[in-house]
C-alpha cells in the first residue's frame, strides 16, 4: 500500500514562503570594508599618468589596519595612546556611533551613524548614500575634511562645538534636519564619527597622492607590504617600519590639523553693546533709530562697493543673481581642476561611472528669502561674511587691520545690517540697489 | 470539531465587548491609560463627539459579530442537514438597514457641524476699533507663532512684540519646541518647506495637515501647564517617525522670560570660546542645563 503523496496546496505554499521572507527581513549583512575613494584615484591617474590600482590594496589594507571596519571601527592605537587625540576621537563613543543599529538592556543606543545618516551620507562619509541623488544641495562628502558652516577661519577645521551646532540645528534651506532630540549622549558619539570617518578620508586621499606622486609601482616600491610581517629578514622588517613611519606621518598629521582648529577659534569682541542691530532696535529710540538707518545704509554701499564686492555674486539684486556658473571644490576637483568641463556629459561621463554625482553649479544665497543655511542670527551672518564659506567661492572678508584696505568689524556689522533687512525691503523699492552705472542707462 | 468554529466567531463581539469596557475603564480616571488628558479647553466637545461616534461603531460591531456568529452556529453542517436553498432576499430587511446607518450618518454630520465649526473654521476674533466684540468691525485673531515644517523637523517662529509674524521684531525659535502662555487664546500659522506634514497635538485635539505652498490657520487655549508630545500624522518620508516635538504651556511670566532669552540667544554679538561655543560643548547635560543664556538647549534633559 503506498502513502498518497502530500498535495502542495497553494495556501500553504504561500504561508511558508512569507514566514521565511518575514524571518530575513532585518537579517544584517555585515559591512566588511569602507568603500575605495575611487574618485580621487581616477583623478590622480588622469592627471598624474600613472597606474595605481596595484596601490589600491596596499591603501585598502593599510587603511583597514588604521581605522578597522564600519562594523569594527579603530583609532589608530598611535593616537588613543596620546591624550588629546584619545579625546578627540573617544573609543567607546567611535563604537556607539558605529555599526549595525541595536540598543542594549540599559536603552544605550549603538549604530547611531546607520540609523540617522548613512542613507544620505553614505557608509564611507562620501555623501553618496542611497537617497543622495535626490537631494539639492547634495549631502557633505566628510571625506575631504572641509566643512561649510563653522567659526574657524578658511582652510581650517572646523571645532567640535560647530559640528555639535549643526546636529542640534540642522541646517536650515538644505535637507539636514535638526537631530536635537538625540540624547546628548548619542549626539556627541556622532560628532566623534564624523571626525573619524573625515580623518579617515583625508588619510585615504593623502596616501592616494603619496603613492600617485613619490611611489614608482612598476619598481617595486610599495606603500604598505603587510606580507613582510611574515618574514623573519631584518631588512624587510626595517622596510616596513619605514612604510608605517611615512603612513604614520600623515594620520598625525590629518589628525593634528582638527586638535589645532580648537586653538584657531577667533574671538569676535563684537561692536559695542549700544551699536544697533536691525530686528532688534527697529523700535528703539529714535537716535538708534537713526543710527540703525545710517548703518543698514552704509551696508548697502559696502554691499555694492568694490570692498565687499557681494553684488559681483549675489546681484545687484542680491537675489543670488549675480553669477550662477560656478562650483564647489567637492565638484571642482574632479572636473575643472583637471581639465574636464562638468557640463560636457562626455566628459565626465568616466567620472560618474565612478560614483561621482552629476555637477550641480553652486548658487549664491538669496538673500531677500530670509532663510541662511549656517544659521539666522547676526553672529552667524558675520561669521560667514568675515570667515567665509569654505569649499565654495564665497571668499572671507579681507579686514582691517591685516589688510589695510579692508573692512572693519563694525563696517562688516553693517552688512549684516543691511542683509537682516533685505526680506523686509519690497521688491518694488529697491532703487538704490541698482548700481550708479545701470540705472543711468535706464 | 462540530461546531467549533462557530465558538471562534463568538469570540469576535466578546473579546470586542472586552475591549470596549476596558478601553473605558482605562480612558480616563485613575486608571488612564492611553487617551491623553484634554487640555485643550476650546475643544471639549471633540471629546465627546469621539466617545459618542465610538459607542456608536463599538455597539455595530458587537451586533454584527453576534449575527455572524448565530449563523454560524445554526446552519453549521454539524447539525444542519438541509440542503443549501436560494432565497431571494428581504426587500423589508434591505431597506432597514439601509435608512438606519444613512439616519445615523446624516445625524452625526449635522450633529458635528458646530464642533467642526468651532475648532476649524470659526477662528477667535479680536475686537474692532469700537472696542466691542461680535460688531461689524471685528478683526480675526493674527497668528503668533509660525511653524515651519521639514522633513523632518518643527521650527517655529514668534510674533513678537507687535504681535504681528513677518515683521521684523519677529524671534526665532528653538527647533523642535513650541511655547505657549497657558489659559490664552493661540493662533498658529502652519506651513510646510517640502512636503505634506501633519501638526498633531494629542493633548489639545488639535491636528491639522499642512500643504506645501498654503497657509494653515490653527487655534487652542491650553489650560494646564505641562509639557507636551507635538508629532507628524502624515507619513512624510523615512524619517516621519521621529519628527516630533515639544509643546510647552508655561505662566504668562515663563513664557515671556523664554521669549526674551530666544531674543537674547538671537542677537548676541560677541562670539568666543567660553559664550556661545561654551553652549554647544559635549557635557551639556552638567554644565548648560541651563546655559549661559539661561536657555535650556537639550530636549532630552529638560522633560516637564
Amino acid at each position: 500500500m503506498c502513502v498518497p503523496a502530500p498535495t502542495l496546496r497553494l495556501p500553504s505554499l504561500f504561508f511558508v514562503l512569507s514566514t521565511a521572507l518575514a524571518c530575513c527581513v532585518g537579517c544584517d549583512v555585515p559591512i566588511a570594508s569602507f568603500e575605495p575613494n575611487v574618485l580621487y584615484r581616477k583623478r590622480m591617474e588622469l592627471s598624474e599618468d600613472v597606474k595605481l590600482d596595484k596601490a589600491q590594496e596596499d591603501i585598502q589594507a593599510a587603511l583597514d589596519e588604521l581605522f578597522g571596519t564600519p562594523d569594527n571601527p579603530k583609532w589608530p592605537e598611535f593616537l588613543a595612546d596620546d591624550e588629546e587625540f584619545a579625546d578627540l576621537v573617544a573609543l567607546d563613543r567611535l563604537q556607539r556611533a558605529a555599526g549595525p543599529v541595536r540598543s542594549d538592556e540599559q536603552g544605550v543606543h549603538f549604530g547611531l551613524f546607520r540609523e540617522h545618516c548613512v542613507h544620505c551620507h553614505g557608509v564611507t562619509g562620501n555623501g553618496r548614500g542611497p537617497t543622495s541623488q535626490f537631494l539639492n544641495p547634495y549631502p557633505r562628502d566628510f571625506r575631504m575634511g572641509k566643512v561649510k558652516f563653522k567659526s574657524t577661519t578658511i582652510g581650517q577645521k572646523p571645532t567640535r562645538s560647530d559640528l555639535l551646532r549643526i546636529l542640534r540645528e540642522g541646517v536650515m534651506g538644505t535637507s539636514m534636519p535638526s537631530f536635537r532630540l538625540l540624547d546628548d549622549e548619542d549626539i556627541d558619539a556622532l560628532v566623534d564619527y564624523v571626525i573619524f570617518l573625515s580623518v579617515r578620508g583625508e588619510v585615504e586621499r593623502r596616501l592616494i597622492a603619496e603613492a600617485a606622486f613619490e611611489l614608482d609601482y612598476e619598481y617595486g616600491d610599495r606603500l604598505w607590504n603587510p606580507g613582510l610581517k611574515e618574514s623573519s629578514d631584518e631588512e624587510d622588517a626595517e622596510e616596513l617600519a619605514a612604510q608605517w613611519e611615512v603612513i604614520q606621518d600623515y594620520v598625525v598629521e590629518v589628525a593634528d590639523s582638527w586638535i589645532q582648529a580648537a586653538g584657531d577659534v577667533p574671538e569676535i569682541a563684537g561692536a559695542a553693546e549700544d551699536y544697533p542691530l536691525f530686528g532688534r532696535d527697529n523700535a528703539a529710540s529714535p537716535e538708534q533709530q537713526a543710527r540703525l538707518a545710517a548703518s543698514v545704509a552704509n551696508g548697502r554701499r559696502l554691499f555694492q562697493g568694490k570692498v565687499a564686492n557681494c553684488a559681483s555674486c549675489h546681484g545687484a539684486t542680491a537675489m543670488g543673481d549675480g553669477q550662477a556658473n560656478d562650483y564647489d571644490e567637492w565638484t571642482k576637483e574632479w572636473t575643472t581642476a583637471m581639465g574636464l568641463d562638468p557640463k560636457d556629459r562626455e566628459d565626465i561621463a568616466p567620472m560618474l561611472e565612478l560614483g561621482a554625482l552629476k555637477p550641480r553649479n553652486i548658487l549664491p544665497r538669496n538673500l531677500r528669502i530670509g532663510v541662511y543655511r549656517g544659521g539666522s542670527r547676526p553672529i552667524d551672518l558675520y561669521l560667514r561674511i568675515a570667515q567665509g564659506i569654505d569649499g565654495t567661492p564665497m571668499p572671507a572678508a579681507a579686514m582691517k587691520p591685516a589688510n589695510p584696505q579692508g573692512m572693519t568689524e563694525e563696517e562688516v556689522w553693517d552688512i549684516v545690517n543691511y542683509v537682516l533687512s533685505l526680506p523686509y525691503e519690497h521688491i518694488s523699492q529697491q532703487g538704490d540697489n541698482v548700481p550708479p552705472f545701470q540705472r543711468e542707462r535706464l | 470539531m462540530g461546531r467549533f468554529w462557530s465558538l471562534l466567531f463568538l469570540s469576535v463581539p466578546v473579546l470586542g465587548t472586552l475591549c470596549y469596557l476596558a478601553g473605558m475603564l482605562t480612558r480616563s480616571g485613575p486608571l488612564a491609560l492611553w487617551f491623553p488628558e484634554n487640555v485643550n479647553s476650546m475643544a471639549n466637545e471633540v471629546d465627546q463627539l469621539h466617545d459618542l461616534i465610538l459607542a456608536l461603531i463599538g455597539i455595530v460591531f458587537v451586533a454584527t459579530g453576534l449575527v455572524l456568529f448565530w449563523f454560524t452556529w445554526k446552519y453549521d453542517a454539524s447539525v444542519n442537514d438541509q440542503p443549501v436553498r436560494f432565497v431571494h432576499g428581504s426587500h423589508k430587511l434591505e431597506f432597514w438597514w439601509t435608512a438606519i446607518p444613512a439616519v445615523i450618518l446624516i445625524g452625526l454630520a449635522i450633529y458635528q457641524l458646530k464642533v467642526w465649526s468651532d475648532v476649524k473654521i470659526r477662528r477667535p476674533m479680536l475686537a474692532g476699533l469700537d472696542g466691542q466684540m461680535d460688531t461689524a468691525d471685528d478683526q480675526p485673531m493674527p497668528p503668533q507663532f509660525e511653524v515651519v515644517a521639514r522633513q523632518f523637523e518643527w521650527r517655529f517662529r514668534y510674533a513678537g512684540e507687535d504681535q504681528l509674524l513677518d515683521t521684523v521684531d519677529d524671534i526665532l525659535g528653538d527647533v523642535n519646541e513650541l511655547h505657549v502662555p497657558v489659559g490664552e487664546i493661540q493662533v498658529g500659522s502652519l506651513k510646510a518647506a517640502d512636503v505634506l506634514h501633519s501638526f498633531f497635538i494629542p493633548a489639545l485635539r488639535l491636528k491639522s495637515d499642512i500643504v506645501p505652498g498654503s497657509q494653515q490657520i490653527v487655534w487652542f487655549r491650553a489650560d494646564k501647564p505641562g509639557s507636551y508630545e507635538i508629532v507628524c500624522a502624515e507619513l512624510c518620508g523615512w524619517g516621519h517617525y521621529k519628527m516630533k516635538g515639544r509643546l510647552v504651556v508655561e505662566t504668562k511670566d515663563e513664557y515671556q522670560l523664554y521669549l526674551q532669552s530666544l531674543r537674547a540667544k538671537q542677537y548676541q554679538r560677541d562670539f568666543s570660546q567660553p559664550s556661545v561655543a561654551q553652549v554647544y560643548e559635549r557635557d551639556s547635560g552638567e554644565t548648560g542645563g541651563s546655559g549661559p543664556l539661561g536657555t535650556n538647549l537639550s530636549l532630552a534633559g529638560g522633560a516637564q
